[in-house]
């Protein structure tokens, strides 16, 4: 049970943003995706992800065995897969509880986790019934991005860049909900602090679309020593 | 054309089967012969018992309608072809005051509408009108005892003569348009409302059309009087059987708010897509006087619209939220206007439309405050949707100020449904026409609180459904 | 592409100005700020047009009107209006009539300028911030 990249390559507006790229993400799991900016960490989430904007060349998908490289946004959603955006969008007249609900979950209960959800993650109780996402702070979006995760409970989570705009106990609060899911998690951040709170079991790093560099935990603190530029 | 799916044919038409599409056979007790013509309008004027007065505000009018050219600025009003309608028609059903004893045919058009009918309790009294005639009446007791009235126009002009011909057609005169010119001629139904002094009537009151017969038109009339210190919220919901040949609605409505007096009148329209709804709503209001207009505008091909208030007294405040869809092969040509004949007086017009499938959206408005007018203030926000490129959307207004005291703000912004947006709603499982349909029920949500649940609930299915087929 | 329009309308007489933003080809950015003051009489009409023509995809369009009217004797008919035919685009308007801010002028005049020093700073500032 996995989500299994193989070989993939993807081009965005005759430019190739990703190259060759294989993993596989066990149910359970965590991975860290770390890479400097412009990477392709980001188009790398929103391909896999389905977003129309990225063209498929070589390579696959499979969720669970089910082969969801050509699938639509939503069906990849309805297999199980999930993403925590980087910037998540602004959405008028809709709250959080309204987009949960329309998938096919009862008004009554999405209301009540919602809630529940909200308080654990240090959020105030009434985001859940504000237009998503319009006028909330940079780390309320991403607390909204985690609860709809916790909500949706997917099979397998990609966060971009989840802690940016965090501060410490935020960090904490998200790194828990992390640890205590057992969904397969990829984390893409730009900074070793998340990894380190959440141990992954493995650490791939993206270096111009392809992935040079790949290993447990050890990786993390050669890149605090020496950065990107050397690997 | 989607954007998240293989590339399929270019029609865009929304779903062929109107859900609302049903003609039940109901017999006629009279019909007009087709055409408008002095003997028709006698004949209606005869038909209903009316007092010569009456009969001789239909004539005139008749002779204003005639004289009159039609208008060529809004929407195309030339395929209209006055000469074939019916102008009246009267199923044979007299004014009953009970529900059991209505005809079970037309209860049929009611169950398949979706009147409420679980909501009796909360309904203060229903006025149904089927083709031209307010078939069912009913008040309940309560009501009746503080001393309000509620009437179908025709009831209330045996009832109560003097007092509607001290305002009947005082606000929306036979010689402000030709439609205006045209209601006056051959009116027919509509309802009559009369609040007394510091009364509140906190249920809506509400009534139910029908346009049943080709070429049928519909010439309600409603006059509303809320006096001093009274209250009350009107609400008109109505739909229409698909029919190929034109349908005409041409009412008129007129409002007195007298000072301290607060109304609200909801329209939810959704008239079938070869209706000509060519509307004059008109308040006049008086000092700190308050009236809002909630206007829906989901059907019809054309619907002309602007409901307008006449700020006469200082302090009185007017507010207009407009809701117009636009799909293939229509066009809504609407928004309202504000007069500001008092000092310190206010108004506020929020309008947001959605066009798509080739439809075409209109806002046209007018705010004018008059020398007199010292210390108003207004505020116009219009937002437009265009959900494809064969789509369409403008923008009129004019703003007429002739004092230095007074300030007017206007905003309007067009845009469409961002790619990123539609990715976002899809990644959490909806499908695109879901997502899509999510993000205008959100945009046009401001206005949908405003109306009541039971009209909330169908305008948001409504969207859904007219959206149906948008997506590629 | 920025285009700004001063009307100074300040005779006895009717003043009637049009301006017209047209797009016609895919990917052009305009704005238009107009800055008028009506004053002694004059009666002034303003229409701004925003046309976005179904051959102007991914336009980006901004109207802006702003009119002071300085005396009881003038007034103003100020028409912003948009006609858009495709709806990849990006278009809205402002239009903002009314008298010189009475906190603007309470303000200047505590600085020892008087009402008609504090109206003509306040008018020179309005018609070249634009």
């Amino acid at each position: 049970m996995s989500l299994k990249v193989s070989h993939l390559t993807v081009r965005s507006e005759n430019k190739i943003l990703l190259n060759d790229i294989s993993f596989e993400l066990k149910k359970g799991e965590i991975i860290g995706l770390m890479g400097p900016n412009g990477s392709g960490k980001s188009s790398l989430a929103m391909s896999l992800m389905g977003h129309p904007r990225y063209q498929v060349v070589t390579g696959s998908v499979r969720l669970d065995n089910k082969d969801i490289t050509g699938a639509s946004p939503d069906q990849r959603a309805k297999s199980g897969l999930f993403l925590a955006f980087q910037y998540p969008s602004a959405i008028s007249g809709v709250n959080v509880r309204q987009l949960v609900t329309s998938a096919d979950r009862p008004a009554l209960q999405v209301k009540r986790r919602a809630q529940k959800l909200a308080k654990n993650l240090g959020l105030d109780a009434d985001l859940v019934n504000r237009s998503l996402n319009l006028d909330f702070s940079g780390g309320e979006k991403k607390k909204m991005e985690v609860l709809q995760m916790d909500l949706l409970k997917p099979k397998y989570a990609i966060l971009d860049e989840i802690d940016s705009g965090l501060d410490l106990d935020a960090l904490r609060l998200i790194s828990d909900s992390i640890k205590s899911s057992s969904a397969g998690i990829m984390v893409i951040t730009h900074y070793p602090r998340l990894l380190k709170l959440i141990s992954p079991d493995l650490v791939l790093i993206l270096k111009s679309g392809k992935i040079v560099k790949s290993g447990g935990k050890e990786v993390i603190s050669r890149l605090e020593k020496s950065g990107y530029s050397k690997l | 054309m989607s954007r998240f799916a293989p590339v399929s044919s270019p029609t865009l038409t929304p779903s062929a089967d109107y859900p609302l599409g049903h003609s039940d056979s109901v017999d006629y007790e009279f019909k007009s012969g087709a055409g408008l013509t002095e003997h028709t309008v006698r004949q209606i004027s005869a038909f209903k018992h009316e007092p010569s007065w009456m009969l001789n505000l239909r004539l005139s009018a008749l002779a204003q309608f005639n004289h009159m050219p039609t208008p060529e600025w809004g929407g195309d009003l030339s395929p209209i072809d006055f000469a074939k309608i019916h102008y009246y028609l009267k199923p044979s059903q007299q004014s009953v005051g009970d529900w059991d004893k209505v005809d079970s045919r037309i209860k049929n058009t009611f169950d398949r509408i979706g009147v409420p009918q679980a909501e009796r309790e909360i309904l203060a009294g229903v006025k149904a009108q089927f083709d031209s005639e307010v078939i069912y009446s009913s008040l309940k007791s309560f009501l009746s005892k503080k001393g309000v009235i509620f009437l179908g126009m025709d009831e209330g002009l045996k009832q109560y003569p003097d007092l509607i011909r001290r305002y009947f057609g005082k606000l929306v005169p036979a010689g402000d348009n030709k439609l205006a010119a045209l209601n006056t001629a051959v009116w027919s139904g509509g309802s009559f409302v009369y609040i007394p002094k510091n009364t509140r009537v906190d249920l809506p009151l509400q009534a139910y059309f029908r346009i049943n017969s080709p070429n049928a038109g519909q010439f309600e009339r409603t006059l509303i009087i809320a006096e001093e210190g009274s209250s009350v919220h009107y609400v008109e919901g109505c739909s229409a059987p698909a029919y190929s040949e034109g349908s005409l609605h041409a009412a008129v409505v007129e409002i007195f708010v007298k000072p301290g007096a607060t109304v609200q009148y909801t329209t939810v329209q959704n008239w079938y897509k070869n209706v000509y709804n060519l509307v004059t709503k008109r308040a006049r209001v008086e000092e700190e006087g308050h009236m809002r207009w909630v206007d829906g505008n989901l059907g019809s091909r054309l619907t002309m619209k602007y409901p307008s208030c006449f700020l006469m007294g200082r302090k009185a405040t007017g507010e207009t939220l407009s809701l117009a869809l636009a799909g293939s092969g229509q066009h809504q040509d609407t928004g309202a206007k504000m007069y500001h004949l008092a000092p310190e007086t206010s108004s506020q017009i929020l309008a947001k439309s959605v066009s798509f499938a080739g439809g075409r959206t209109s806002y046209r408005g007018l705010i004018q405050i008059n020398p007199a007018a010292a210390g108003s203030r207004s505020k116009v926000v219009c937002d437009a949707l265009i959900l494809d490129s064969s789509s369409r959307s403008d923008t009129y207004p004019t703003n007429r100020i002739f004092n230095s005291q007074s300030t007017v703000e206007h905003e309007a912004t067009v845009s469409r449904v961002g790619e990123d947006q539609l990715f976002y709603l899809m990644t959490r499982g909806l499908s695109e026409h879901q997502s899509e349909t999510l993000i205008v029920n959100g945009f046009l949500s401001p206005i949908i609180k405003k109306i009541p649940l039971e009209y909330a609930v169908e305008m948001n299915r409504l969207v859904d459904l007219e959206m149906e087929g948008s997506v590629g | 592409m920025t285009l700004t329009k001063i009307i100074r309308a300040d005779r006895p007489g009717k003043y009637t100005k049009i301006y017209t933003l047209l797009h016609s080809r895919p990917d052009t950015a305009k704005r238009l700020n107009i800055r008028a003051i009506v004053q002694n009489g004059a009666d002034l009409t303003v229409t701004g047009m925003i046309h976005i023509l179904p051959t102007a995809p991914r336009s980006d369009s901004f109207l802006d009107i702003r009119v002071l009217i300085l005396d009881s004797n003038s007034r103003a008919d100020v028409r912003p209006q948009l006609e858009i035919e495709t709806n990849d685009v990006k278009a809205s308007h402002a239009a903002t009539i009314g008298p010189i801010d009475p906190e603007q002028l309470f303000y200047l005049q505590s600085r020892g300028l008087n009402y008609a020093q504090a109206q003509k700073l306040i008018v020179a500032g309005f018609l070249s911030h634009a």
